[in-house]
């Protein structure tokens, strides 16, 4: 067996698609980080030292971000360096990622059944994969989703959910639990605009699937509103979801022509929801 | 943008044709564009050479029970298209 060069070091790989970032933590902190943060996506792969993208280091200071020559933050609290992270790491994966449809978008899985909500920021997505998941779904992301090319195959990016504050009344109850019983900056961490926690805190035991996807609902939060749905047709779904795609410059006619196919083999609707638990109650009749 | 105006598609778009309904993906400004059937039958007639004028007498022709809503309909369209930089117009003297 060949021994790693002296130039190699331990990193926890991050892969998705065709695209990996390799994170060398230095400091308990730093690393539990990265598992908080990335839950069964990451492991730890030795590398070699020119290849880790960022290096995360914890110490009494702070934590401290770098990336080659660039800091992108020194001596930072918990939250500002998890949001940093998060940010560079789901950029990285998407940038140059030729795997498949990207989309910006939420997925669960329903006794097999993967449901997708593309949606741009706000409409609801994290409250909503996270509600979904305290009621027995599988999470699968609610950020970022790839659809491998010529499959129907979901693959969430299974990242900590990030909850925007005021957490949702629906969702307070259903995570509070977790946050009494943890330990902030280590087992979950608030940064400027909401708290990210690991889908286990939702749901423990879960497994990582990657289901067929059945459904797409494209999601509007209205508070008060009732709960509407309506069919969309096959080039109006492509229209959208090509509206959440995050890497159309790496794919073969910018995406189009895989959206157009997903979109004719997949039914797809617009829903306005206020109450996660009217979703619920659709998804499990349409699955 | 008056009926002599002769729209034209944008040379940096994509279609994707869906059996009447159209989607137009503009490679350049990476932005959307869905078109309902008819929609789509206006868009498929802005080939350049037509002006405003000729597509409204097409259509017209072709769809003499709807005659009353075809002068206002392609107008609305093609104006709608321009705006989203999905067509841009010659004028007739070009």
């Amino acid at each position: 067996m060949s021994q790693p060069s002296s130039s190699a070091r331990a990193a926890q790989v991050i892969r998705f698609g065709d695209s990996r970032v390799d994170i060398a933590c230095i400091g308990s902190l730093a690393r539990r980080m990265v598992e908080v943060l990335f839950g069964d996506r990451w492991r730890e792969e030795v590398v070699a030292s020119a290849a880790p993208h960022y290096v995360l280091t914890s110490d009494s200071t702070g934590l401290t971000l770098t990336q080659g020559p660039i800091t992108h933050c020194a001596r930072a609290d918990t939250g500002a360096a998890a949001e940093l992270l998060m940010t560079c790491v789901l950029h990285d994966l998407a940038d140059h990622n030729a795997a498949g449809l990207i989309l910006h978008a939420a997925a669960v899985s329903w006794q097999g059944v993967g449901v997708l909500f593309p949606g741009v920021s706000g409409v609801g997505k994290s409250t909503l994969s996270a509600w979904l998941t305290s009621a027995g779904f599988d999470y699968l992301s609610d950020e970022m989703v790839l659809v491998p090319t010529g499959t129907r195959t979901l693959e969430g990016f299974n990242r900590a959910l990030h909850l925007k504050r005021p957490l949702a009344r629906a969702i307070q109850p259903r995570i509070e639990p977790y946050l009494c019983a943890s330990s902030r900056d280590h087992d979950y961490f608030d940064d400027e605009r909401g708290t990210l926690v690991p889908p286990q805190a939702l749901r423990a035991g879960m497994p990582f699937s990657t289901p067929e996807l059945r459904l797409v609902l494209f999601p509007e939060y209205r508070a008060g509103s009732a709960f509407t749905c309506e069919k969309l047709s096959a080039a109006q779904a492509s229209a959208q979801l090509m509206g959440c795609l995050i890497n159309a410059r790496n794919l073969d006619g910018h995406g189009l022509p895989e959206a157009a196919r997903l979109s004719k083999q997949v039914a797809a609707y617009r829903i306005r929801y206020s109450e996660p638990g009217t979703v619920q109650h659709a998804i499990v009749g349409m699955a | 943008m008056n009926d002599h105006e002769i729209p034209k598609p944008v040379d940096s778009v994509q279609l994707q044709d869906f059996a009447g309904e159209l989607v137009v993906y503009d490679l350049a400004r990476t932005r959307v564009v869905y078109l309902s059937d008819t929609a789509a039958l206006v868009w498929r007639l802005c080939d350049g050479r037509r002006t405003v004028k000729e597509i409204i007498e097409l259509l017209t022709s072709t769809y003499p029970q709807n005659a009353s809503h075809v002068p206002d309909e392609v107008r609305a369209t093609v104006k709608a298209l321009e705006e989203q930089q999905a067509l841009s117009a010659l004028s007739p003297d070009r």
